[in-house]
């Protein structure tokens, strides 16, 4: 601590460039906690009691196959099984294709029992189940289109040549979307395709959670000899599993976050070498006054990482508190529902800065701490 | 009689500059008591910085023995080096050489900081050295809001602020004019003859020189005379 004050002097020492160097890493590491956060909302769901009891069935060859609606009524018998309904994603295009959101056509009947964490008043959910042409829609969703409990929405269908005219009889919070996706009759969705009977999923609701994965087999096991063999899994990871078509998310942003890093290492390494060079002589003087290899490394060292840190701790601070104040499940259309930027993201930054100045700072700083004193003295600055 | 500080014996430096090899110094043979207030006058280039700078551990000689408050300064490392100077050197630079982003005080309390004093003794021990040299009011001052002779006096604080066994002194009025200079010298000369402070000064002024108790000659690297 008695050092505290030295330090602190010396960062103010070019109080432009300090900033300018803050301000580089604070950018950086804003950068770091974005995109960290990003790949750990993407990777988790809404976590409740009712989404560790859903299964999602589709065709094993791919999201896009067909299974039959028939599935329905056997894998309703299978053991375990407490509630199933097809679950089709219809696609379309409400008024601009840019007004994307999730759109479902399901079996009602059992709907409300499978997604028991869907929080809506009794009467909305009569409506909907009584009105083969009405809709309920998220509160997010909702609110991002100006929707209230009786409008007409109207689709249009852009893969399968029906435009569904629906009417909002509910508003829906929770649920594993955070209350941003559509829901309308899977029977009028088949009506208007002509009776072609199939969907793309079921959605499962196991009886307790330790079945879980004994449905999944039996229901694969069900259809493993059929024209459409089924692949059965939880929510979570059939999330999951739609997360890595668009690649691997992983590997692509510890990319980008490494270059950041990289970066704001050879930013940091630029600012700390002119700093030492600039009190070469300055050094020698406090080895002359008794000042020893180490003190001069910690110094050094210590003074960049305390710059580094605290630029990191601003930009992942900052991170947090920008994104406390935007509603991302509008921005990107229900397909994250939070963007929270935890604690252990900060303390990850917070690490990476005091790494990114040791690094910066330790070459110049061990080179200046071998000079000899009298070539330091030496020195004109 | 008084403690033996300092002994050289056929002390030298060559410095060595690629194939070229320039002798410094040579055959020095010098003795430096307690309370003893010494000059090394000398034209420039004639080996009294490197002198200095060998006496305080900070540059090693070619040839010659060296002893320094009876201890072989040859067998220690740089560390050690670093850490005796601490305790019992107090130097004092030509360009004074302070902190320019601390204060008077934090440039007096720097050499304090490797000890374990705590920081009320280091403000007292501080506070005492500032007012030694007459700037008790320009503690809170940076380097840049102090005169020449006023840094330097700074300069002096800092070097005695750890009760060292001796000051060395290089050039401290080089920077100087005349008034400045002589506060500088009536600081020195006060150090020793109030606190009986053992002081080697280096310069190239005569006027500086006589305040010292025992003038030596250095020319080209060679002890020649020596007046008192």
């Amino acid at each position: 601590m008695k050092f505290l004050q030295l330090l602190l002097s010396n960062l103010l020492r070019n109080r432009r460039r300090t900033i300018l160097t803050l301000s580089s890493i604070a950018v950086s590491l804003f950068l770091v906690a974005t995109l960290r956060t990003v790949l750990t909302e993407l990777q988790s769901s809404a976590e409740t009691p009712e989404s560790a009891l859903r299964l999602v069935v589709r065709h094993r060859v791919s999201f896009a196959t067909f299974l039959p609606i028939a599935y329905r009524t056997k894998i309703a018998q299978v053991e375990g099984v407490k509630a199933v309904i097809a679950t089709m994603w219809f696609g379309g295009v409400y008024k601009d294709p840019q007004n994307f959101f999730p759109q479902f056509a399901v079996n009602t009947d059992q709907f409300f029992v499978i997604n028991a964490d869907m929080r809506m008043p009794e009467s909305q959910k009569q409506a909907f189940l009584s009105d083969r042409t009405g809709a309920i829609a998220g509160d997010n969703l909702a609110q991002r289109f100006g929707w209230k409990v009786g409008d007409r929405i109207h689709l249009q269908g852009a893969i399968f040549r029906f435009d569904p005219e629906l009417t909002l009889r509910g508003i829906y919070s929770g649920g594993y979307d955070g209350g941003s996706s559509l829901y309308f009759h899977w029977e009028y969705f088949d009506e208007g395709i002509n009776n072609r009977g199939f969907t793309i999923m079921y959605t499962i609701l196991a009886r307790s959670a330790a079945e879980v994965p004994a449905i999944a087999e039996r229901v694969d096991n069900l259809f493993r000899n059929s024209t459409a063999p089924t692949k059965t899994e939880t929510e979570k990871a059939f999330v999951l599993s739609f997360l890595s078509l668009v690649g691997n998310v992983r590997l692509l942003i510890t990319m980008i976050s490494s270059g950041v890093i990289f970066m704001i290492v050879l930013v940091a390494a630029n600012t700390m070498a002119m700093s030492i060079r600039e009190r070469s002589r300055e050094i020698g003087i406090m080895k002359a006054l008794g000042f020893r290899k180490l003190h001069i490394l910690a110094l050094l060292v210590g003074e960049s990482a305390l710059l580094a840190l605290s630029g990191s701790l601003i930009g992942a601070l900052g991170a947090r508190a920008v994104f406390s104040r935007v509603k991302i499940s509008s921005i990107t259309a229900g397909f994250v529902h939070s963007f929270y930027v935890t604690g252990g993201t900060v303390l990850l930054c917070a690490g990476i800065g005091i790494f990114v100045g040791v690094v910066a700072a330790g070459f110049p700083a061990w080179q200046a701490a071998r000079k000899r004193v009298a070539d330091a003295l030496r020195e004109i600055t | 009689m008084a403690e033996l500080l300092i002994e050289m014996e056929r002390l030298s430096k060559v410095f060595r500059r690629d194939s070229v090899e320039i002798p410094v110094l040579r055959d020095i043979n010098l003795k430096v008591f307690a309370g003893d207030f010494i000059s090394l006058m000398g034209p420039s280039g004639s080996g009294k910085t490197t002198l200095l700078n060998i006496v305080a551990g900070i540059d090693r000689p070619t040839g010659g023995e060296l002893q320094v408050l009876n201890t072989d300064l040859l067998s220690m490392t740089e560390d050690q080096l670093a850490t005796w100077r601490n305790h019992h050197i107090g130097f004092v630079f030509q360009h004074f050489n302070l902190i320019p982003v601390l204060t008077a005080s934090g440039n007096v309390e720097l050499p304090l900081l490797l000890t374990s004093l705590g920081r009320r003794e280091r403000r007292e021990h501080v506070g005492a050295a500032l007012k030694l040299v007459g700037l008790s009011g320009r503690a809170d001052h940076y380097p840049r809001q102090l005169s020449g002779g006023e840094e330097q006096r700074v300069a002096i604080a800092r070097a005695i602020v750890t009760d060292p066994t001796f000051v060395l002194a290089d050039e401290p009025t080089g920077d100087l004019d005349a008034e400045s200079a002589a506060e500088v010298m009536e600081v020195l000369a006060g150090l020793n003859q109030q606190f009986n402070k053992t002081i080697v000064l280096v310069t190239h002024d005569p006027r500086a020189a006589a305040y010292a108790k025992v003038r030596h000659h250095l020319d080209k690297g060679v002890l020649v005379e020596k007046s008192a």
